[in-house]
Parts: structure tokens; C-alpha cells; sequence
């Protein structure tokens, strides 16, 4: 309670500082918006129905690029697992791609699939992806050998030693790749919406990219702040108890 | 249960290191086998090779008539280590061991399942998550877990090694209250002389590399305690031999 109202009171007094700097006309409005003109934009557009919209495009684009990004990295992250074929072909392809910042892909998907939602999807993928497959790979791996002995001997074999014994042992291993594949995830989006500068179906980015065009500084540190707001929320909402779960059942 | 023979002229030659060389013996059905050595000696590459985990480069296996190819849940492996897996509660880890026993219902596994963390002394831990189990809890898990699958023989890896003295003395009392109603047969590998006479009704010594040094049948009644003054000479009597023959090898 106490850190609660010490957070809050240092909140007040940074919007207060921020306040007073744009209102004594220490620095230009074009340059930073004042709070109170951040807020006034953010309320206008929930009243006009512009942030919702735009941030239910950007959380679908998000679930479904994300999603196939899961998948297509947990796939190629067990075909690592079992293949040292794939790990020194594959896997070095992978190593090398996870270095590639994700807004590297936005001209190329741009090329390939012009100004549309496929392009964002690629480069949404192609961010999130790699780090799910290592993070798969290395959790497989990991697995302690004496679990399957212990499932053999009990009679175990194939593909009930995987879905019963290796894919639990690896799950904390493979949400962990899952978190840091979101993190990429999020990243690729909004580099991607910036970059494809779709006409309708507008996203988060794309309300960034015209404030930016529009000189709407307001806008900008508006967007920014709900960017903010959507990255905290998946961690604290989503990613933090399925964690606290597997630590409370596992005593990890 | 039928009568169980078991002929083992079962050698692992490894390039390098030669864990076993022609060693032969028999465990009859109903028998508390011990295999006693010192590390090193080969006993758990032996009893690896028992239980099917490993094929031995030379000589043959036999549980009953069956040659011995592989794992199988009527040859019950219990490691070192529990092997429990922290997914899964203490109910469910003994379960598992039962997925591969047919003509049972899922109530009827339930029951045994119960019936035999009753008979280890953990009624009252079916939901504990295994990371709140102590050490000798969770070997009494892996016990019941072995046991309830009704295997044909019980192999037993040093169960008790990792557990500290008191614990371990009140299992030895526990394991032999067990061993007189269920009168598995059992092989036993372990290091320590007066655990091996405790507990066997026969106790192999075994030497570098796997030799068998010494056939003691143990006729002491049960139960038997760990300060008996009769168990005491004859655990005396097997460690003088051992050291005996331990010299007499060194001068060949």
C-alpha cells in the first residue's frame, strides 16, 4: 500500500514537471506534447471509436501472425530436437535469422506481397518464429534423460513418451521461448504497420505513422502509450500467471 | 508368478572400460537378490542390461523363457533418483505406471493406485505435488509407482543412497514389511554391505570388472533390524571377505 501511493505520488509529480516544462514554453508543442494535450487525444479518440478500432486491427494481426509464428517455430524447433541433420542446416539458418532485427524483413514482405496484411503476417512470423524454435529445440533437449528411461521401463513407448513425458518435461522451457517469441512478435508488428502503410484497416502503427506525417506530436506520445500499455498488459495478464502456475505446481 | 530363471552370462565390454565380463547367475522366483560392489564394479551397467535399457555385447539375458530384448513394464527399473515427474501429482505418478496394464478400468487402476501409496505409507499424500515430498517420501512414490504394475521382478538401483541415515533405516523396515506381503522377486544393487544383509535373502558380491566374488544366501528371519547382533557378523563376514579377495586380486 505504501510503495503503491509513493509510485503514485512520483507518477503526479513527473506529469507535473512534464506539464509545467510545456506549458512555461520551455520547449516547442511540435516537439513534446503536454500531457494534457496526450490525454485530450486519447480521450477524443476512444470517443470516436479510432484507438479501439485501431487497436483491435493491431491485436488481431498480433494473435494470428503470432500464433502461426508459435506454430511454425514449435514445429521446426522439435524437428531441431531429433534431427542433426535439420540442427546443422536448419538450425544454423535459424541462429543466423533470430540475429536479424524484424523490421530487416518489412522490405522484402513488402516486395513480395505489396501494401497488405499478408506482409505484416510475414514479417510478424519471421520475427517471432526462430526464437520459438531454438527455445523449443534447447527444451527438448534438455529433458532429462532419466524421466524417459523411467518411461520406458514402465512400459512407454514413442508417441505416448512424447505427449506424456517430453512435451510436459519441455513445456517451461518451450513458454519461455513462447514469451520472448511475443516480445519479437510485438516488436515485428509495429514495425511492420509502420512500414506498410495500408489505406484501411488501420492499426496502432499506422495511427503512428500519419501522426508522425501530420506533425501530430500528440498523437504520437498518445500511440506510444498505449503500445506501452498492450506490451504490459500481455506480460502482467497473460505471460506472468501461466508462469506463477508452473512454478507453483513444479516448485521450480 | 511362475518360476523365474535368469541366466546372465551378460559381458558389456566397452572399448576402452570393461564394465562386465561373463557374468552368469540366476535369481529364482520369490528371491531378495542383492548385488553388492563397490562404484565402479559394473552392478548398475548389470542391472541396466536386466532391465533392458541396455544391450549387452555379449552373452544373453533371460526373464523366464523370454529373452531379454528390451524394456518392459514386468521388469521394473527404480533408479537413484526418484524419477518422478513434477508434473503430475503424487496419484497421477503412480498412475502412469499403470497406463500400460490392460484389462483394468480406470476405477480399478485408481483403487490399486491408492492401494499401493497405502502400502508405502502415503494415503494421505495423493494430491501433493512432488516438490513438497521429502527425499524418502518421494522414493516411497517411486516404490509404489514400480510396485503397482505387479511386476515379474523388481530392480532396484541404490534407492537409497541419496537418503540420510534415519530415513533410510526406516525404510529398510518399511521396504521389508512390503517385500513379506507382495514377496516380489527383487534385485537389489547397492554398495553397502549391512543394507545388502538387511534386506536379501541372497547377497552376490560383485568386483571389477563384474566379477562375482561371493554367493551368500542370508537366512536371518525377518524383520530384521539394522543393529541385529546376528547381522552385524554376517555383514563382518562378507566385508572381510571382500576385503580378502580384494587383496588377493591386487597381488594377481
Amino acid at each position: 500500500m505504501k510503495t503503491t501511493l509513493g509510485s503514485l505520488a512520483v507518477g503526479l509529480i513527473f506529469l507535473g514537471l512534464w506539464q509545467a516544462i510545456c506549458s512555461g514554453g520551455l520547449v516547442s508543442p511540435l516537439l513534446l506534447p503536454s500531457p494534457l494535450d496526450t490525454g485530450r487525444y486519447l480521450v477524443d479518440s476512444i470517443r470516436e471509436g479510432l484507438l479501439f478500432s485501431a487497436l483491435a486491427i493491431t491485436l488481431g494481426r498480433l494473435v494470428i501472425g503470432y500464433a502461426l509464428g508459435l506454430a511454425l517455430g514449435w514445429l521446426m524447433g522439435l524437428l531441431l530436437s531429433v534431427s542433426a541433420l535439420a540442427r546443422g542446416t536448419l538450425g544454423l539458418a535459424a541462429l543466423g535469422l533470430q540475429t536479424l532485427p524484424s523490421v530487416c524483413w518489412a522490405p522484402l514482405a513488402i516486395l513480395w506481397f505489396g501494401q497488405t496484411e499478408t506482409a505484416m503476417y510475414f514479417v510478424v512470423i519471421m520475427g517471432s518464429t526462430w526464437a520459438m524454435a531454438m527455445a523449443t529445440e534447447n527444451a527438448v533437449r534438455s529433458v532429462p534423460p532419466i524421466y524417459i528411461k523411467a518411461a520406458r521401463v514402465m512400459g512407454s513407448r514413442g508417441g505416448h513418451t512424447w505427449r506424456k513425458v517430453i512435451l510436459p518435461a519441455a513445456l517451461p522451457g518451450m513458454l519461455a521461448g513462447a514469451k520472448l517469441g511475443w516480445a519479437f512478435a510485438w516488436r515485428s508488428l509495429m514495425a511492420a504497420e509502420i512500414y506498410v502503410t495500408i489505406i484501411k484497416r488501420f492499426g496502432l502503427g499506422q495511427l503512428l505513422h500519419f501522426g508522425r506525417e501530420l506533425n501530430a506530436m500528440d498523437q504520437v506520445a498518445a500511440v506510444m502509450l498505449v503500445i506501452i500499455a498492450v506490451g504490459l498488459a500481455a506480460d502482467r495478464l497473460v505471460f506472468i500467471p501461466v508462469e506463477r502456475q508452473l512454478r507453483r505446481t513444479r516448485g521450480l | 508368478m511362475e518360476g523365474l530363471g535368469k541366466t546372465f552370462p551378460g559381458p558389456k565390454g566397452g572399448r576402452p572400460v570393461q564394465a562386465l565380463r561373463e557374468v552368469s547367475f540366476t535369481v529364482a522366483a520369490g528371491e531378495y537378490v542383492c548385488l553388492l560392489g563397490r562404484s565402479g564394479c559394473g552392478k548398475s551397467t548389470l542391472l541396466a542390461i536386466v532391465a533392458g535399457l541396455l544391450a549387452p555385447d555379449e552373452g544373453r539375458c533371460y526373464c523366464g523363457d523370454e529373452r531379454i530384448t528390451g524394456p518392459d513394464r514386468h521388469r521394473m527399473l527404480m533408479f537413484q533418483e526418484p524419477a518422478l515427474f513434477p508434473w503430475l501429482n503424487v496419484l497421477d505418478n503412480v498412475l502412469f505406471g499403470l497406463s500400460f496394464v490392460d484389462n483394468l478400468t480406470p476405477g480399478e487402476k485408481r483403487n490399486r493406485a491408492e492401494h499401493f501409496l497405502e502400502l508405502v505409507g502415503l494415503a494421505d499424500c495423493l494430491n501433493f505435488r512432488i516438490h513438497e515430498l521429502s527425499g524418502g517420501m518421494k522414493q516411497r512414490v517411486a516404490l509404489a509407482r514400480a510396485l503397482a504394475p505387479d511386476p515379474d521382478i523388481l530392480l532396484m538401483d541404490e534407492p537409497f543412497s541419496a537418503l540420510d541415515a534415519m530415513t533410510r533405516e526406516q525404510l529398510y523396515e518399511d521396504l521389508q514389511k512390503i517385500w513379506q506381503q507382495t514377496h516380489k522377486t527383487v534385485l537389489m544393487v547397492t554398495h553397502n554391505v549391512r543394507e545388502a544383509v538387511c534386506l536379501g535373502t541372497r547377497v552376490l558380491a560383485l568386483e571389477r570388472p563384474g566379477r562375482i566374488v561371493a554367493d551368500h544366501a542370508v537366512t536371518l528371519p525377518y524383520p530384521r533390524g539394522m543393529n541385529d547382533v546376528a547381522l552385524a557378523e554376517t555383514a563382518a563376514h562378507i566385508s572381510g571377505f571382500l576385503r580378502q579377495s580384494e587383496e588377493n586380486g591386487g597381488q594377481a
